[in-house]
């Protein structure tokens, strides 16, 4: 079975917040609606300092807490790895948006229910790239299936060490990131 | 973070109605003639006062405008998510502390009060005594599983107040919740509060008999006042213990102690919630006499707006893990 994920090179990011946008374009996100922000941290000393970028979006998790503690079972874990959400049965009660450590969830006080990253289902059932990967202008940001050895992503992942982020939390990420 | 206000009293409602049913039990076991109008009062007020709680959850839910009946998922939709027991702890316990309540309102017996208002308020007299015959039998039927009831009753009041506790304990993204000391540091808040709710509302009470209570405050304030030092220990270790773990946890306590809650904090925990109470408790007992007739009001009164500022300052002081 496949295993959806993305591989994101922070070493290439520039922090231009491409991904962010569009994905607010992809999915019709007001602009404060953020499914995907850009992270920013300063480092060193003056006159020496530079910046650093994190990307971070829903985590896809493997043992994701907002599955966990969702009371309805609104929250699911497709079989090829994407963490969704079923509207129809979601009561807003923003467990799950207190329960993510990522922080990647935002509560729609109009819709009643929270929103995040879907890892663009509908474009990749069609074989198109998530809008982020495709918006990525130094194409930090590599989709593909973790499952398959022969992936870009599962080659990347070997060849650039890449790491998950937070994993001493236990949720088991499949988003990867390039220090 | 997500959770304000709304979820805030709904804990604080939850903890402190479960509170009075145990501090009830509690006095039934030691001496149901001494405490009977603290068994009365708080057997009363439990389940509506938990039950006062679902408003304002039902208030913060997404969906509670919208489509409110989606709440039945709540209930079996995914049955290892903590909210569901709750869920289920709540309503069993609403359910059985409501049919105590019934049985503590004593329809099988006249009532003293109303048989002086006989002649001046015949009305009112002919409409109770129409409602106590309907009431009579219904309260026969159930007086045998009164103790059967009360068992089940205290294993479903510790249940929800430990409940109250884990539903953000377990919450591993936010290190200020995720401490073994949340659960017991809210059940000690609960039947601290949960005593001082039931004696307020027993002070209140019109009917001469009920207000006895201020007879017995000497044992009442002992107790009350080992919950509130139980309660200044767990509150210190926990925020000692927070404060030297993670970046996360520190700057809560930061925001708590010297941040911007830290007048909340100082004033609503510090003061009303565990010196103002302690002081006059001491106080009385020195004395050997209630400060005052309606002295119980402002130090249990205290008791109660301390706790419930101890759980909206449990939701706001929430800083999420750091992830660089």
């Amino acid at each position: 079975m496949a295993r959806y994920g993305l591989l994101v090179d922070l070493s290439k990011c520039t922090g231009c917040a491409s991904c962010t946008v569009a994905c607010q374009a992809q999915w019709e996100l007001d602009p404060e609606e953020r499914w995907l922000r850009v992270e920013i941290q300063d480092e060193g000393t003056y006159p020496s300092t530079s910046q650093r970028f994190l990307t971070v979006q829903c985590q896809h998790c493997d043992d994701a807490p907002c599955v966990r503690v969702c009371p309805t079972g609104a929250n699911y874990k497709r079989k090829d790895g994407l963490v969704l959400i079923h509207e129809g049965r979601c009561i807003g009660c923003k467990y799950c948006v207190v329960a993510c450590p990522y922080q990647a969830r935002h509560f729609n006080e109009e819709r009643g229910t929270p929103g995040k990253c879907r890892l663009c289902d509908v474009r990749i059932q069609k074989g198109v790239l998530p809008a982020c990967v495709l918006a990525c202008p130094s194409g930090a940001r590599y989709f593909g299936d973790f499952d398959d050895p022969n992936s870009e992503v599962s080659r990347l992942l070997v060849l650039k060490k890449a790491k998950q982020l937070r994993p001493d939390l236990r949720t088991g990420p499949n988003i990867y990131y390039v220090r | 973070m997500a959770w304000g206000l709304p979820i805030a009293i709904y804990l604080f409602l939850a903890g402190a109605g479960a509170g009075a049913f145990l501090c009830a039990v509690g006095a039934e076991i030691y001496s149901r003639h001494t405490f009977k109008p603290l068994v009365h009062s708080g057997t009363l007020i439990s389940g509506p006062m938990v039950a006062l709680g679902m408003p304002f959850l039902i208030y913060d839910l997404g969906m509670g405008k919208v489509e409110p009946w989606r709440i039945f998922f709540l209930f079996f939709g995914n049955p290892s998510s903590i909210m569901s027991w709750g869920a289920w702890i709540i309503s069993a316990f609403v359910t059985v502390s409501l049919t105590l309540g019934f049985l503590e309102l004593d329809f099988h017996e006249t009532w003293p009060w109303l048989e002086k208002r006989k002649l001046h308020h015949p009305k009112l007299y002919r409409r109770l005594s129409f409602i106590k015959q309907i009431m009579t039998p219904i309260h026969n039927a159930i007086e045998p599983y009164r103790v059967k009831l009360l068992i089940a009753g205290t294993v479903l009041a510790l249940a929800t107040t430990v409940y109250t506790g884990l539903l953000i304990g377990i919450v591993n993204s936010v290190p200020l919740w995720n401490s073994a000391i949340l659960p017991v540091l809210f059940m000690d808040s609960a039947l601290s509060t949960g005593l001082a709710a039931a004696v307020v509302y027993a002070v209140v009470q019109p009917i001469e008999e009920r207000r006895l209570l201020a007879h017995h405050f000497f044992s009442l304030n002992q107790i009350h006042s080992l919950m509130i030092v139980i309660e200044v220990l767990f509150i210190f270790s926990w925020l000692l213990l927070s404060a030297n773990s993670s970046n996360a946890a520190n700057e809560s306590v930061h925001m708590l102690m010297f941040g911007n809650l830290s007048l909340l904090f100082w004033i609503g925990i510090a003061f009303f919630g565990i010196l103002d109470p302690i002081l006059i408790y001491i106080y009385e007992v020195l004395l050997g006499k209630p400060l005052m007739a309606y002295g119980m009001i402002v130090s249990d009164g205290s008791v109660l707006v301390g706790g419930f500022i101890l759980r909206y300052l449990a939701l706001s002081a929430a800083v999420p893990v750091v992830l660089f």
